[in-house]
């Protein structure tokens, strides 16, 4: 258990270290203490970073390339779905520049297909609404991060 | 400043990978045919060859996508480099 106290950040085991060793020694082993530990390492580095202008701002970057690639992922899963509920080809276009295009194979138009396989083309659809929703999820885990770690330093 | 921009720059090609991988994953569960055009090159995921939708993303996606992840890495350093106030 007491090398679960190496992940801490080096100035935080300068500091409380020695009080750490004797409160992990009191502590029965077990999976709740490990992962308490686990989440108070994370809160620490969180803490250092926090405590740092220039990895502050490093990790605000790399932040918000990772939202940019979630919201990314997001509206390709959304052209995917929207593509999905119409038999004709959807183009994405800004002026003259072609970004994307969906082109769904099949010889006749949603409205002329029957009740059956209309509700079958629902059912096909199922996986995608299930991606967007998992990749909203995560990315309003990842919007609200930064504000969560913040309150649990403080 | 040649080193932070530097490591920008290979921090959006690392994302940029990432996500084309997302791409072929989601065009994996979602049985797509998957081009993505990068100038001479094309990438190309064939996931069920007789169903799928065809997608195609053209080379002004991948541009476009470069910048956005550079926009919203660059725009989120800078807004927290100006309100960076020293805690306790």
């Amino acid at each position: 258990m007491k090398a679960l106290l190496r992940l801490y950040p080096r100035s935080w085991r300068k500091r409380y270290g020695g009080e750490m060793d004797a409160l992990v020694d009191d502590l029965p082993g077990g999976v709740g203490v490990a992962l308490d530990l686990l989440v108070g390492a994370a809160a620490a580095y969180a803490s250092v970073v926090r405590d740092n202008r220039v990895l502050s701002t490093a990790a605000a970057y790399l932040h918000g390339v990772c939202v940019a690639v979630l919201v990314q992922a997001i509206a390709f899963v959304t052209l995917v779905l929207v593509s999905q509920q119409s038999q004709s080809p959807t183009i994405v276009q800004i002026g003259a520049w072609q970004i994307a295009s969906v082109v769904r194979p099949g010889p006749f138009p949603l409205r002329e297909l029957s009740a059956y396989v209309r509700a079958q083309a629902l059912l096909e659809s199922l996986p995608a609404v299930i991606l967007l929703v998992l990749l909203v999820a995560i990315l309003a885990l990842a919007l609200a991060g930064p504000r969560l770690v913040r309150r649990s330093i403080q | 400043m040649v080193s932070f921009l530097l490591l920008a720059m290979v921090t959006v090609a690392i994302a940029e990978v990432t996500l084309a991988a997302l791409l072929v994953l989601f065009s994996y569960v979602l049985r797509l045919d998957l081009t993505i055009d990068l100038g001479s090159a094309r990438l190309f995921f064939e996931s069920d060859p007789r169903a799928g939708p065809v997608v195609e993303l053209y080379g002004p996606a991948s541009v476009a996508s470069i910048l956005f992840c550079a926009v919203c890495g660059f725009s989120a350093a800078i807004r927290t480099f100006r309100l960076w106030r020293p805690t306790g």
